[in-house]
């Protein structure tokens, strides 16, 4: 039992090990257009095991998390954590698994939200919910497809303007966002006639959605779609001359990326039932970047637990909560210098280090 | 006509200060192919920091502004040493990622420091403007834009007629090479990062009369000047001031004639539009990829 237990994770070590990587991520740093990620390498994903075993153990954390956690305030923040785990996984489509270095994060939280806002006076909360993903989806892809032939930092900066260009348009678009004076008895969440509208209620409903999406993460994540699109990262160049479309794919995942964004727009205007232009900033956009780099752009469990850890911290170090972004970017600094896999990967890490331990 | 020249002048300013952040992205990017998004905050400390020794301090203006760019050289090679030195063997990203970290942390030592208050500074040559054609000119105005061309022809210089500048385009092209050749690569990027860093600083005390110092300064003008590089392509020094001068004007002369309401917007849409048409900037690179 011992023996086999350790050669399959002697396999997956060897596959995962840093020196594999190495020749994939031996480039040299001057280049503008070098599209590879920090940290990441082709791992097949047969060797990520237990993944719906830890979707179901997640789907049991969230459900006694009321038990825990009590009242407005507490549920709140429970909900923000849930909110930012949907933005972020939004982001690990983009930036981790197809290398698209993106600061839009804002503009499709805004979009989805406001044309959710705009779609439920016609059909209540789901016809919003979907109008709000199908519409932040489809302005990801306009984006996308209009910069598609633009280098990683040149696209980071367009769509760095792309977010500061939206937040002024929806300003100025009073007609549909209520400018200034922003939109307040958003209709709230519900579902089949039922209105969620507890404290504990929203997080549940907030929840839900953030694990259908890390669900949905999941099979993608064991889809030969994937290998593609991680090839297409990689080596955009080379997966062309095997016939992939490369284009189409960093599209199609740009979209998706901005969809699960549009989802968590709507999901915040219709459980706050009130947003303004100042729900949204570009400080959104940083802040989903540092959780998915905090929790690591390996594993598809990265993203939410970097927003969760991210948003909890401000929360248990209230007495200095001054040195919040100091200790934000000390933390950010730390991950990119010593642990370019994120949070995630540290069970691994200590579990190398244990075994170089035992081997000396 | 005397609208026209005050909204040019206004853009000139505008510009000059966007194209000296712009210097700097351009010399360090040219040297180590490094973005460095800190150079914002690294303009909002210089501020602060001519604010500090001058206003509350009660400083010579010119020892002030002295102790300001060395004490920004020195957070410059500060970054170096933490933020690139360690990570150089790693891909660009994860260069970039921390240089962001630095930025926030930068900034967020700033608001401990000196609060978010609005802080200003008088203007070294006193409050007199210079009239052309009409239009009033803030003499601050003017030295912004010379003191903008002055260094962009000392950089010019300095990279294309000195040995300096030949070891910082070896370096650029090949750093082992380079460093077979006997050059000493790591003083010499941690001399760019000060030198780039000092620039941004001198764009701080150089805006600080005009636009009083708030912790997100910086950011707002690194926008800006991020596209003015965008635009002139990243290695052109030449190419990014002139771009940064063309945005700018643009969008005064926009705001003053078309629609004020969507004055922030123009440089965005420019940009926008720029890099759907010409995907890598107005000057086109020319960069290899290794597998």
């Amino acid at each position: 039992m011992s023996a086999t237990d350790s050669s399959a994770s002697a396999v997956q070590s060897t596959v995962g090990a840093p020196d594999v990587q190495s020749t994939l991520e031996a480039s040299p740093v001057g280049q503008v257009d070098d599209t590879r990620v920090a940290g990441t390498g082709i791992r097949p994903v047969i060797f990520a095991r237990h993944q719906f075993i830890s979707w179901g153990l997640a789907v049991v954390l969230v459900a006694i998390v009321p038990l825990f956690v009590h009242g407005l305030y507490g549920l709140g923040v429970a909900k923000t954590a849930g909110l930012f785990a949907i933005l972020s996984l939004g982001f690990y489509y983009q930036f981790a698994l197809s290398g698209q270095f993106s600061f839009a994060t804002t503009a499709f939280y805004a979009v989805g939200a406001y044309t959710s806002i705009w779609a439920s006076q016609y059909g209540g909360f789901l016809v919003g919910f979907l109008a709000g993903i199908v519409a932040a989806g489809l302005y990801a892809a306009v984006i996308k497809l209009a910069l598609r032939r633009s280098p990683l930092i040149q696209f980071g900066i367009a769509t760095l303007a792309v977010s500061a260009l939206s937040l002024i348009i929806l300003r100025e678009w009073e007609s549909f966002t209520g400018g200034g004076l922003g939109r307040y008895g958003v209709k709230p969440v519900s579902l089949f006639g039922y209105d969620l509208v507890t404290p504990t209620e929203q997080f549940y409903a907030v929840a839900a959605v953030a694990l259908i999406g890390i669900f949905l993460l999941i099979l993608f994540e064991r889809s030969p779609a994937q290998r593609d699109l991680v090839f297409v990262r990689d080596m955009a160049d080379v997966a062309r001359t095997t016939g992939l479309r490369s284009s189409p794919m960093l599209v199609v995942a740009f979209a998706l990326g901005g969809a699960y964004m549009g989802a968590a727009g709507s999901l915040l205007a219709h459980t706050a039932g009130f947003v303004d232009i100042t729900s949204f900033s570009i400080a959104i956009s940083l802040d989903v970047l540092l959780m998915v780099l905090l929790g690591g752009v390996r594993s598809v469990w990265g993203p939410p637990i970097g927003a969760v850890v991210l948003i909890l911290l401000p929360e248990w170090l209230r007495s200095i909560a001054d040195y919040k972004d100091l200790i934000y970017a000390g933390v950010i600094l730390l991950v990119v210098l010593v642990l370019p896999g994120g949070l995630v990967s540290l069970p691994h890490r200590i579990r190398g280090l244990r075994r170089a331990k035992a081997r000396s | 006509m005397d609208r026209f020249i005050a909204l040019v002048a206004a853009g000139v300013a505008q510009g000059s200060i966007a194209a000296l952040i712009a210097l700097g992205i351009v010399l360090l990017h040219k040297a180590t192919g490094v973005v460095n998004f800190a150079q914002g905050d690294l303009l909002t400390l210089g501020a602060y920091l001519a604010v500090f020794f001058i206003t509350d301090h009660g400083m010579n203006t010119l020892l002030g502004y002295a102790l300001t760019l060395i004490i920004a050289f020195m957070v410059g090679v500060g970054i170096e040493r933490i933020g690139y030195a360690p990570l150089r063997k790693q891909s660009l990203l994860a260069v970039v990622i921390s240089t962001f970290a630095l930025a926030l942390g930068l900034r967020s030592l700033l608001i401990l420091w000196f609060g978010t208050d609005l802080r200003t500074l008088p203007p070294p040559l006193g409050n007199k403007v210079l009239h052309i054609g009409g239009a009033a000119i803030p003499y601050q105005t003017v030295l912004i834009a010379v003191v903008m061309l002055v260094l962009f022809v000392a950089l010019e210089l300095l990279l294309h007629r000195t040995s300096i500048g030949r070891q910082v385009r070896a370096l650029a092209a090949d750093r082992e090479t380079a460093l077979l050749q006997g050059i000493r690569v790591n003083r010499l990027s941690i001399l760019m990062f000060g030198l780039s860093a000092s620039l941004a600083a001198l764009g701080g005390l150089l805006v600080v009369p005009i636009i009083p110092a708030s912790p997100e300064l910086g950011f707002t003008l690194l926008l800006a000047s991020f596209a003015a590089v965008v635009l002139g392509g990243f290695d052109n020094v030449g190419g990014t001031v002139l771009a940064a001068l063309a945005v700018a004007i643009t969008q005064q002369l926009l705001t003053g004639y078309v629609n004020h309401d969507y004055s922030e917007a123009y440089p965005y849409i420019i940009l926008l539009v720029v890099l759907i048409l010409r995907p890598a900037g107005l000057i086109r690179q020319s960069t290899s990829v290794r597998y």
